[in-house]
């Protein structure tokens, strides 16, 4: 039986974090959530996940310092960021940095379970590498 | 000779550009045969045209605190769109949930959670307005021609078919110096408030041109024209005649023609439709920032 693909949603909005790991689940991922960059990282160096859902600005470590360091920790690690400042400059930077793709507020779902099916087809493809 | 050394003549010249000036900027015939009286008059005394019309310049006072309110809302908007995305967010993603959750249940319900998803998209919609009118991005020059340009912009309009679309373009090109994305926006929404206008029948008749140095692109529809009491009103935020839409559209439109330089004027009168007239400067050979 496969594994189940691996999620870490990483917001400062409490109750957002916990709908999307409600949405999430409901497509029988495993879901984890973090309220900052900071505590995702300490989650993050006890396990490895597929995906890193992570909000774009937040306080303490932002989105794209903290992927930055994601990407150093797990390599393997896709990152998809979202955030509620459409067309900020830290947008293209992320991106830039490697993000898989910038998602808007409010989340248009259908989008990010579109963008997760061809992350888990990519991995089932991918002969090299990931988990 | 007059004061500052300047000759009646010239002092009428000046004048006489002047009112001229004041004459573009004026929507109605009336004001135009009262613009030539008074052009008549000043050519007898001069002197008499010094006196600031105290209309235009209660107008212009008005435009300018419109546009420092707009750059102050400018500084805040970013802010207030993301503390009003927030929320939404939780809105929507809950709604999905639900959606997903109870999808074999009673159509009354999906009904409800549709509603909610709309409304989040139509709020979604009102705070991304107010961004593009307060936050207008760096505009990227280039040169555009404005008979293709425009060309372009209605085929991408998708104009119905019982919208007969007339062209009068000019056989070679009139070139503009603009930024492709703001300026598309501009010709998007006027096509699409004249097509409303007709109620998806009627004549739009689109033509260019050059004048005095300036690129002109009018739009004429054969809808039911603009009220008198509206005619200043409708490049307001917020201001809308229509069923659907929250009025961001033309002031928009406005504040892109000013960044490049250019005016856009309305005519109109009821039962007789209304043309919206775009001047631009003629594109100069090179582009800066480009």
């Amino acid at each position: 039986m496969p594994q189940k693909l691996t999620i870490l949603v990483v917001d400062d909005n409490d109750e957002f974090c916990q709908n999307v790991k409600d949405v999430l689940e409901l497509e029988d991922y495993q879901v984890t959530t973090a309220r900052d960059g900071f505590q995702s990282l300490l989650i993050l160096k006890q396990r490895e996940f597929d995906l890193v859902l992570m909000d774009l600005r937040m306080p303490v470590m932002d989105g794209v310092e903290t992927f930055k360091i994601v990407k150093e920790m797990s390599p393997n690690t896709s990152v998809i960021m979202v955030t509620a400042f459409i067309g900020d400059d830290l947008n293209k930077e992320a991106l830039q940095a490697g993000a898989r793709a910038v998602l808007g507020k409010p989340m248009d779902f259908d989008k990010l379970l579109a963008l997760i099916r061809q992350i888990i087809a990519q991995r089932s493809t991918d002969t090299g590498g990931g988990r | 000779m007059t004061g500052e050394g300047k000759t009646r003549e010239q002092l009428i010249d000046e004048v006489q550009v002047l009112l001229l000036r004041v004459a573009e900027l004026e929507r109605s015939e009336a004001e135009h045969q009262r613009i030539e009286k008074e052009l008549q008059q000043v050519a007898r005394f001069p002197e008499l045209a010094l006196v600031p019309d105290t209309a235009e310049v209660k107008k212009a006072e008005e435009r300018r605190l419109t546009v420092e309110r707009l750059a102050t809302l400018g500084q805040f908007s970013g802010d207030i769109s993301h503390e009003l995305r927030n929320p939404l967010s939780v809105i929507a993603s809950s709604a999905y949930y639900l959606k997903t959750r109870l999808k074999d249940s009673d159509e009354k319900v999906r009904e409800h959670l549709d509603r909610i998803q709309s409304s989040v998209d139509k709020a979604t919609g009102v705070i991304q307005s107010l961004l593009d009118l307060t936050q207008m991005k760096k505009s990227q020059l280039t040169r555009l021609d404005l008979v293709a340009f425009i060309s372009e912009a209605i085929t991408m309009a998708a104009v119905p078919v019982r919208v007969k679309v007339v062209r009068n373009f000019p056989q070679s090109a009139v070139l503009v110096n603009a930024d492709r994305e703001q300026l598309g926006m501009v010709f998007r929404n006027i096509i699409a408030n004249a097509v409303e206008a007709m109620a998806g029948r009627g004549t739009l008749t689109v033509a260019i041109g050059t004048k005095d140095g300036q690129a002109e692109a009018s739009f004429t529809d054969t809808g039911p024209g603009i009220l008198a009491e509206n005619m200043d009103k409708i490049f307001q935020p917020f201001f809308s005649t229509k069923s659907k839409g929250i009025g961001f559209g033309l002031p928009i439109a406005r504040l892109v023609v000013e960044r490049h330089g250019g005016i856009i004027e309305v005519m109109s009168a009821p039962g007789r439709g209304a043309t919206f007239t775009i001047h631009l400067p003629l594109g100069a050979d090179k582009v800066d920032g480009v």
